[in-house]
């Protein structure tokens, strides 16, 4: 392949996708300077490797090398500097088959949406999500990707992915009640000397 | 059907990827047990909500001319060690940046080990672009035209620099001028990016068979220096640009094909 068919060929195929490079590392790395680096560094290997590509589904592919780009290169290079943070007060659930938001009062999604006007609640509870959890609802909510594509980008079974977005969804929700209870002066007697990431 | 099989299998339903064969006796559960039920509409309204109103991070404008100039020029140059893409690695870049930011502001000399032929070189360039950008003539040859521009330098030079003009990429050539540079006569190259105004200085290097596996940034005076050699060229960059966007003419030039 020449430099020109290789060039017109990556136009075509791979920078469609800059978009879905760039939100995924962004919600990764939570840092609009940082995302820039690795989705460009991703878009970079994308064009070496690009003769690798076999032209199934490119947006997976490039998710799947945003990804590695993330955890081979950034977060390993970070991994003494701050560990990935984990609220242990945002995310009170017990475990898995814990039904976080039954039984109490406010749990009614609909008396929630009422009360959450402000939508970056919503962002800064996703925000706050372990990363595995984060990445599986990013590629189902904002890119729409199957479970299969999910599976094969993340390169985990489906089984899995299925448990993690359910998993996902349920410390969203409770994290988001918290946050949106604190927003307006509730449970305030519970924490009123700690404040949420 | 239990809870726990249920519970497992809600998600998938929302999402609808729970087979027909699974669906049918979840359904039958769900309407029979409240606690599932309200699993279901938990899953279903994170589900909804986050499609209604999380933040999708479209890429900021120009990372997509930054992507498709890096790509151009690693295809160009596969085997050259792309020092950019460490200088810009995220866990350096914020550390880098203030580095320099710092060096620039205290004024301080970035390389300690530098030979001392590079220290005179690098002081003329920086007194040559400085006395360019003071003066009238800071360029010789007005032209945004390389085939007018590398003729000029014919007979007043014993060598043919490589011009190339990258304005489609934010660097426009604006002209050349007849430098004296570490006690011998030398072609810089103007080029205009934004507001600022970059000297491109380049001669033939002997001792340079060996590529320098990375460029070397350093303030000096208040303006930035970049250095590389490649095919046989010392290359010189000085401006008050930021380090950055120095790299990127960097990349530019030396991705550039020797004409």
């Amino acid at each position: 392949m020449t430099e020109t068919e290789a060039a017109a060929r990556f136009e075509q195929v791979a920078m469609p996708h800059l978009d879905a490079v760039y939100n995924l590392a962004r919600w990764l790395t939570g840092d609009a300077h940082d995302a820039q680096d690795i989705a460009q560094e991703a878009m970079l290997r994308a064009y070496r490797f690009f003769a690798s590509f076999r032209g199934e589904d490119a947006r997976g592919w490039l998710l799947k090398i945003v990804r590695n780009t993330y955890y081979t290169q950034w977060r390993q290079a970070r991994a003494h500097d701050t560990p990935a943070e984990f609220d242990e007060e945002l995310h009170s659930l017990a475990g898995d088959d814990a039904a976080p938001s039954m039984g109490r009062a406010d749990a009614n999604p609909e008396s929630i949406v009422a009360r959450a006007q402000d939508m970056r609640l919503l962002d800064r509870a996703l925000a706050a999500l372990p990363v595995e959890y984060r990445e599986a609802l990013v590629l189902r909510e904002l890119e729409d990707l199957s479970y299969k594509e999910i599976a094969a980008a993340l390169e985990i079974p489906i089984g899995t992915v299925m448990s993690r977005i359910a998993r996902g969804r349920r410390l969203l929700l409770d994290s988001f009640r918290t946050l949106t209870g604190e927003n307006h002066g509730m449970q305030r007697s519970q924490r009123s000397h700690r404040g949420v990431r | 059907m239990e809870c726990s099989e249920a519970r497992d299998l809600i998600a998938a339903y929302v999402d609808g990827e729970a087979s027909a064969a699974r669906a049918a006796p979840l359904d039958e559960h769900l309407a029979g047990c409240l606690a599932c039920r309200r699993e279901r509409a938990a899953q279903s309204f994170v589900h909804l909500e986050l499609r209604r109103v999380a933040t999708y991070h479209a890429a900021p404008a120009g990372l997509r001319a930054r992507v498709r100039a890096a790509a151009g020029a690693a295809h160009r140059k596969p085997l050259r060690e792309r020092w950019w893409t460490r200088w810009s690695a995220p866990l350096l870049a914020p550390a880098a940046s203030f580095a320099v930011a710092a060096l620039l502001a205290s004024n301080v000399y970035l390389a300690a080990s530098r030979p001392s032929a590079d220290e005179r070189v690098a002081e003329d360039v920086v007194t040559s672009h400085v006395r360019a950008l003071v003066s009238e003539r800071a360029i010789d040859v007005v032209s945004s035209d390389r085939h007018t521009v590398k003729p000029w330098f014919v007979g007043k030079l014993d060598y043919s620099p490589p011009v190339t003009d990258f304005a489609e990429h934010g660097f426009a050539l604006a002209g050349g001028r007849l430098d004296y540079v570490g006690g011998r006569p030398v072609a810089a190259l103007v080029y205009r990016h934004g507001v600022h105004v970059v000297d491109a200085f380049v001669w033939p290097d002997g001792a340079a068979a060996a590529v320098i596996p990375e460029a070397h940034a350093e303030a000096r005076r208040g303006y930035n220096l970049l250095h590389w050699r490649a095919n046989g060229m010392a290359y010189w960059l000085a401006s008050d640009m930021d380090p950055v966007e120095m790299e990127q003419l960097e990349l530019l030039m030396a991705a550039a094909r020797p004409m």
